[in-house]
């Protein structure tokens, strides 16, 4: 039985103008890797990251910021759900699209932080 | 095909800068996203899983050769190379920015294309037969009707704010490839005993969670009060369709709540409100439309031409082409080609901009530059000389696109799904993609004969599965996807709606499921009868019985 | 609450009067539907009347007030709830009504050209909006296709 106390959420929303699924990362900027972004496990700390993401919302940055479940396994963080696991990889269909492809590609994940 | 004149050509310009400026607002935080939201809709722009996605019209599922390379040259700039063509006669764009769509809606306006009401609460898209015009078993061509209320419903001053989505389908033959008992409205062309043609109106079908067939309404409408007819129902579901409650807002539900005949009252009653109904429509631009739809000049050819009949006997792959894949034209020495976007393993509906440039190269050479985009999520060329199907046939197999499968089981129907839809509870794709292989060997779909296999990944049955003959409903339960399988479902002339034919499997059974029901028909079923057929005349007892006994 | 007729703000002349409250002894008075139908007293009241006319009631049952009436309300409570389009359409197009169409509620810029179209010529709106972004969304398009309700929006082919 999970407690209370023992969850693991972090903070999505899309990318206004790009559209593409963005995660809240440290100190506040958006990231598009799943594995730079905060993870709450306490009710008050994703209290905190949905404020965060309204105030986003607000200022026209990110489009329908939530909460999702997230599981670690290995120290790597990864989405709970199967829809929420496809939105940080691409479709599944398609492995040459998406996240799962520019992650192959060294240089994109050090490029431009998408705010 | 329909030409725009300088008047349509300035709407959809004055309609594209509209939006500019919309998306302007919104970047600028002048329009919220619950203000910009309807805004975006009614221009066919999604916030999908990934991405935006942009639905493009193709009205009654006509386009032209350079149409097409202009979706080619979208697909490339804007996408990730490929778009999707949709039950809807659609094309969806899976990658645009919202910053690019004003640019993409500019350079569809060029080739007299748009996305006005490709969704929102509106009238949708008008579809229709995609062999009409050219079908042998057509009344009348319904493609300049189909092209009128495309005008009459764009921007409807009063209908673009509906309780829900509404979604029209024409026809004007005999089998009814529209669907038309699954839409709002279905019109079909009929003649009367005087000799004249009109409009048979059915109101209220649809698919979604609560699937219905459409009720006709009024069986004879004469065509020049057909907008007024349009005109009277959707008045009287305007104002009276639910509001309160999302999935009973459908029309669907407005006629069963009301019942037939007092919602029949009430149209008619409406309708007869109408002053003048004839003058919605004038002669004279009634006569401009149709004359962009009379026939082409074409050559005057003999019913059979004498080097098909050679080359079908020399070429095992053309003849099984040409057996499964080509169908009857209404003029002589002259066939319709259905061109599959099912390869074996492919993603239905799917396709790259070479393979879209292809077809528009294919279209030039050998059929006067026209195209048709099936429900089926398929492609049609319309008008090919048969001396010249064999040079096309050629031409297909090099670009990829001579998959010999229409109406097979492998020409599956499959909705995007969890793989890119953020209303899909579970994916379609890949489930149409083992089903296509697993059923790949070309004797063994031959002696399966026709049978449409349709997939939706959600109750939103964008894949149509209420209509498949067997359907497929992927759901989500407890955070795993699970599959629902419904048989008996059809469109056509004598439509029904599939029934569930017991619990779901998961994704790794559903394919050995779907296969046991095949085998269970081939079984049963008696010299020359279709699946359809087998499973009208025994029921879903013998099928249920051999997919759970191996529980 | 300010109201914009033909791309400016007008003066709302009008006193709405909110059930049974008693009436003025003239002037311009709105008050409910369901007072126009059984209030006595409207028959000797010396001043303009207008109705408000929530959305679910036909406009039809209008018919026998059109020459009373010099002003009708509808009311638009969401972006999406587009009921009233159809109410005004009948009032102004099948039952002639020449007197002031208002739109209530809070009708948005980008809905101006469909509703003015519509038969409505004024917009009760909340809070003050820049009037060039009503007069931007009303003359954004210019051509129309549906002939029969060209009134004052566009213009139609041919």
């Amino acid at each position: 039985m999970v407690q209370a106390k023992d969850i693991r959420q972090v903070l999505t929303a899309n990318h206004l103008k790009g559209g593409h699924v963005v995660f809240l990362g440290e100190g506040g900027s958006w990231t598009a890797w799943i594995d730079e972004a905060v993870v709450a496990r306490t009710r008050e700390r994703a209290a905190e990251l949905e404020s965060k993401g309204t105030e986003q919302t607000t200022l026209n940055i990110v489009v329908g910021a939530y909460l999702v479940d997230v599981v670690e396994d290995d120290g790597k963080i990864r989405a709970a759900h199967i829809r929420e696991h496809l939105r940080t990889l691409g479709p599944s269909v398609r492995p040459d699209l998406g996240k799962q492809a520019d992650s192959q590609q060294p240089d994109v994940r050090q490029g431009p932080a998408f705010i | 095909m329909y030409r725009y004149d300088e008047f349509d050509h300035q709407f959809v310009r004055e309609r594209t800068e509209q939006f500019r400026d919309q998306v302007r607002r919104r970047l600028s935080g002048e329009l919220n996203e619950d203000e910009f939201r309807p805004l975006r809709l009614m221009n066919g722009v999604y916030l999908q899983l990934h991405a935006y996605m942009l639905r493009v019209a193709i009205p009654y599922g006509t386009l032209s050769s350079r149409q097409m390379r202009r979706l080619a040259d979208l697909a490339e700039r804007y996408d990730k190379g490929y778009g999707h063509f949709t039950t809807r006669q659609n094309i969806q764009f899976n990658w645009p920015k919202l910053d690019d769509v004003p640019d993409m809606l500019a350079a569809l306006a060029e080739v007299e294309m748009h996305a006005i009401q490709t969704s929102g609460n509106c009238i949708r898209n008008v579809t229709a037969d995609h062999w009409a015009g050219v079908a042998a078993d057509e009344i009348e061509d319904p493609r300049p009707w189909a092209e009128l209320i495309r005008q009459w419903s764009t921007l409807h001053p009063e209908f673009s704010y509906l309780p829900r989505k509404f979604k029209i389908a024409v026809t004007g033959a005999e089998a009814d490839r529209a669907a038309v008992a699954f839409h709002d409205i279905g019109l079909r062309l009929k003649r009367n005993a005087a000799g004249e043609t009109g409009f048979e109106v059915l109101v209220g079908g649809g698919m979604g969670r609560t699937p219905m067939l459409a009720k006709t309404i009024n069986a004879f409408v004469p065509k020049d009060r057909i907008l007024a007819y349009l005109e009277a129902v959707m008045r009287v579901y305007n104002l009276s369709g639910r509001r309160d409650n999302k999935y009973k807002a459908r029309i669907k539900i407005l006629l069963h709540e009301e019942g037939d005949a007092a919602f029949r009252r009430r149209v008619e009653a409406e309708f007869q409100r109408i002053e003048n109904p004839t003058h919605l429509v004038p002669d004279k631009e009634l006569e401009r439309i149709l004359a962009y739809f009379a026939s082409p000049a074409y050559e005057a050819l003999p019913e059979r031409d004498p080097q098909l009949a050679h080359n079908l006997e020399a070429n095992a792959a053309f003849r099984r082409w040409h057996e499964i894949n080509v169908a009857a034209h209404k003029q002589p020495g002259y066939a319709i080609v259905n061109i599959s976007l099912k390869p074996v393993g492919g993603i239905p509906g799917d396709a790259t901009a070479a393979e879209m440039r292809a077809v528009a190269d294919l279209a030039d050479a050998f059929s006067l530059g026209e195209i048709r985009v099936s429900h089926a999520q398929n492609l049609v060329l319309p008008h090919v000389r048969k001396r010249d199907l064999v040079a096309l046939w050629h031409g297909l197999v090099k670009a990829g696109l001579a998959t010999a499968n229409v109406g097979l089981v492998t020409d599956i129907i499959a909705c995007p799904g969890l793989d890119y839809c953020t209303l899909a509870t579970a994916r379609s794709i890949p489930i149409a993609q083992a089903l296509s292989r697993r059923f790949a060997e070309a004797e063994r779909q031959s002696a399966i004969g026709g049978l449409k296999i349709k997939i939706s990944g959600c109750i939103n049955a964008c894949g149509h599965h209420h209509a498949g003959h067997i359907g497929i409903l992927g759901l989500d339960k407890a955070g795993k996807e699970y599959y629902q399988v419904t048989l008996g479902g059809s469109e056509g002339e004598h439509p029904s709606i599939g029934q569930i034919i017991g619990p779901g499997f998961s994704e790794t059974e559903v394919v050995d499921a779907i296969e046991r029901i095949v085998n269970t028909y081939l079984g049963l079923r008696e010299s020359g009868e279709s699946f359809l057929e087998a499973y009208r005349r025994v029921g879903a007892a013998p099928f249920k019985e051999t997919v759970y006994a191996a529980h | 609450m300010p109201l914009i007729r033909n791309g400016a703000y007008v003066e709302d002349g009008w006193t709405r009067i909110e059930g049974e409250a008693p009436l003025p002894d003239g002037g311009d008075v709105l008050i409910d539907w369901s007072r126009l139908k059984e209030d006595a007293s409207l028959r000797v009241f010396d001043g303009r009347l207008g109705v408000h006319l929530p959305n679910t009631v036909d406009a039809n049952e209008l018919a026998p007030f059109v020459n009373r009436l010099a002003l009708v309300a509808f009311e638009f409570p969401s972006f999406t709830d587009g009921r009233a389009f159809s109410q005004a359409r009948v009032l102004r197009h099948q039952l002639g009504f020449p007197g002031e169409i208002r739109a209530t509620g809070n009708p948005k810029a980008d809905q101006g050209a469909y509703l003015i179209r519509c038969g409505i010529d004024t917009f009760e709106i909340r809070g003050m909006q820049p009037l060039e972004t009503w007069r931007a969304a009303i003359g954004s398009v210019t051509r129309v296709y549906q002939r029969t309700y060209a009134e004052g929006a566009g213009t139609t082919r041919s």
